[in-house]
């Protein structure tokens, strides 16, 4: 962690400086453009006025044709030079300034902009320096060769979209990459009951308890027996809704209870004795009681995380997406892979890398990462399996059946953990 | 009835662990066999001292103990001045299948200099010297640092080496960046 951030700030530092030198240049070339701008207009109004003095030489021509030499002045007028050559000397430096200047300004710009360019790539050298851009060694590249893998991959992306209201982008995505139609339909479906999860999830959190009630009505049994407490928790919150509502529901509230409560009048007598109480309160109002915490917002979301959880475990739904699952665990393990870099290009470890199904290093994921009961042996440091089980040793570790083996001679088994000798056959194999 | 392989991919992946805690590795042949740069712990005379140890992890790894040994010379009560060696009696009693072995370096090295076992001695001069003139021996450990322990020295024997056989390094710190790492 420290070392990442350090990476962000010191790329940060650089980025910083290169954006402070980009709003500098802006500001001169804004200043200059502005003076060019400037010289321009006065360049214009130079050449604007040669061009009204040449129309009025034109038009004492004209005038002079009435004269009696008329033919002496009309062929001298043929004979004048062009306009241009009538500027004064005056004007012409004028001219020759501005565009001089404006050479300068457009230079000095141009060379402020190309000095910016080293800049720029040491942004470059430092994103390399501190980042890898280089996975390779942290890829099963040949994964995806397969193609029932790349389907897979496919279809994991197109239920994240569908799980994120995005049904129209998984449709395109299942069209372009030809999914067959069962698959297509397996999105679908299996993603349904979680919209269906998702919608009551929404209500709750706006105070909306109908559909959630209707949902535990229907799944009452399976609940019961999974020792969930969301069903109580959504009648308690609906009734204290009631009673919030004031002494015009005292009697809908009242009826609410006797109607919902018998059910969990055993398990939660103590707490349903206690909602009763609040009525006590309704003269002077539930804000001044001690039940005003069932009228904060954070009551309804906490509620509204309990069932998604609840309702998701009954149906056998993740909460999460697999493709953000997924994702995030890559994350958390990207650099700890990276950090041993070195040793995969070592060709025993590699060799190993690919031929396993397991790291060759410990990742700590956090604890919702964890979906299934697992044992690592701590002596060959892999998972245990059904031709590997976990032996509990009379002392009470656990360890592997083949570490208990190769740690036993003869009959005799010496704990690893503590000085107990024992007999090893006397281990028993235990389940998770 | 065991796996064959079990113990060889623990050892693979112990190497690699100890490799990732940040210990200087230089793998030599294959994975079982390696070199590891060692600091003397503070507060005793090898403070200051810096060693390349070598570690062989036999077949039976880690049912059996890893065979220890100083590459460069340190003046030690259970380490053989001539090869190195660290005694195997002292490394059996002390190694359990649940170390790493980061836990030789971090633990059992720092340990072993700290409190020397002058009762069952692989130097015997040293030994002796520990129980009987302490101040002594302390003069001469760090003789020993100043003549053979140090980065000028290793270097030294580095080249020394590199004419005969070639090593890689699968360490990203260079030594300079080492030497400022905590023990």
């Amino acid at each position: 962690m420290d070392s990442e951030s350090l990476a962000c700030s010191s790329v940060e530092k650089d980025l910083t400086r290169v954006v402070s030198k980009l709003e500098q240049l802006h500001e001169n070339a804004e200043a200059d453009i502005g003076d060019i701008a400037t010289q321009m207009s006065e360049l214009v109004e130079v050449l604007s006025r040669a061009e009204q003095l040449v129309t009025t030489l034109n038009s004492s021509t004209q005038v002079s044709q009435d004269d009696p030499m008329g033919d002496a002045v009309s062929m001298q007028v043929e004979t004048e030079p062009t306009a241009p050559q009538r500027l004064t000397e005056r004007q012409v430096e004028s001219v020759r300034n501005a565009l001089a200047r404006c050479h300068e300004r457009v230079q000095k710009l141009s060379t402020e902009h190309r000095d910016l360019h080293g800049s720029i790539s040491k942004i470059g050298k430092a994103i390399d320096r501190n980042f890898s851009a280089d996975f390779s060694s942290t890829m099963r590249v040949d994964v995806l060769q397969d193609e029932e893998n790349l389907m897979l991959l496919n279809k994991a992306i197109a239920k994240h979209y569908c799980r994120q209201g995005m049904d129209d982008v998984a449709r395109t995505l299942i069209r372009e990459c030809k999914m067959s139609p069962e698959h297509a339909q397996d999105v679908f479906d299996s993603e349904r009951e979680f919209a269906d999860i998702y919608g009551i999830w929404v209500k709750i959190q706006k105070r909306d308890l109908t559909d959630a009630l209707k949902w535990a009505k229907m799944y009452s049994q399976q609940l019961s027996d999974r020792h969930s407490l969301i069903e109580f928790r959504l009648h308690r919150m609906r009734f204290m809704q009631l009673v919030s509502y004031g002494l015009d529901s005292q009697r809908e509230a009242i009826s609410y209870a006797r109607l919902n409560f018998k059910k969990f009048a055993v398990r939660y007598e103590h707490e349903i004795a206690n909602l009763m109480a609040s009525f006590i309160y309704l003269p002077s109002g539930l804000e001044n009681s001690p039940y005003k915490h069932f009228l904060g917002q954070e009551k309804w979301t906490e509620l509204s995380f309990i069932f998604l959880k609840d309702a998701c475990q009954l149906l056998g739904i993740s909460k999460n997406s697999a493709l953000s699952v997924v994702v995030n665990a890559g994350c958390t393990a990207l650099p700890a892979l990276l950090n041993i870099k070195q040793v995969m290009q070592s060709r025993q470890v590699l060799g190993m890398w690919n031929g396993c199904d397991e790291l060759p290093i410990e990742i700590d994921l956090q604890p919702e990462f964890r979906f299934h009961s697992i044992f690592a042996c701590p002596i060959l440091r892999q998972q245990t399996s059904e031709d590997n089980p976990p032996k509990k040793l009379t002392c009470g570790h656990v360890i592997s059946n083949d570490a208990l083996h190769k740690l036993s001679v003869g009959h005799i088994l010496k704990c690893p953990y503590c000085p107990v000798e024992q007999n090893a056959e006397e281990a028993v194999r235990i389940y998770f | 009835m065991s796996s064959p392989s079990a113990g060889k991919r623990r050892m693979d992946n112990d190497v690699i662990k100890l490799i990732e805690s940040k210990h200087e590795v230089t793998i030599l042949g294959g994975l079982n066999e390696f070199h590891v740069k060692f600091f003397g712990p503070t507060e005793t005379p090898y403070e200051g001292g810096v060693w390349k140890v070598r570690v062989y992890l036999p077949d039976n790894y880690p049912f059996k103990s890893p065979s220890i040994g100083f590459v460069n010379k340190i003046y030690h009560p259970n380490i053989d001045e001539s090869s190195g060696t660290v005694c195997l009696d002292v490394i059996n009693q002390a190694w359990t299948a649940l170390y790493d072995l980061s836990n030789i370096f971090e633990s059992f090295l720092p340990q072993l200099l700290t409190y020397p076992n002058p009762v069952d001695p692989l130097n015997r001069d040293a030994a002796a010297l520990y129980l009987h003139e302490p101040e002594e021996y302390h003069r001469k450990v760090a003789d020993y640092v100043q003549r053979y322990a140090t980065e000028d020295a290793l270097r030294a024997a580095q080249q020394e080496r590199e004419s005969s056989d070639s090593e890689s390094s699968m360490s990203d710190y260079s030594e300079d960046e080492a030497r400022d790492m905590e023990l």
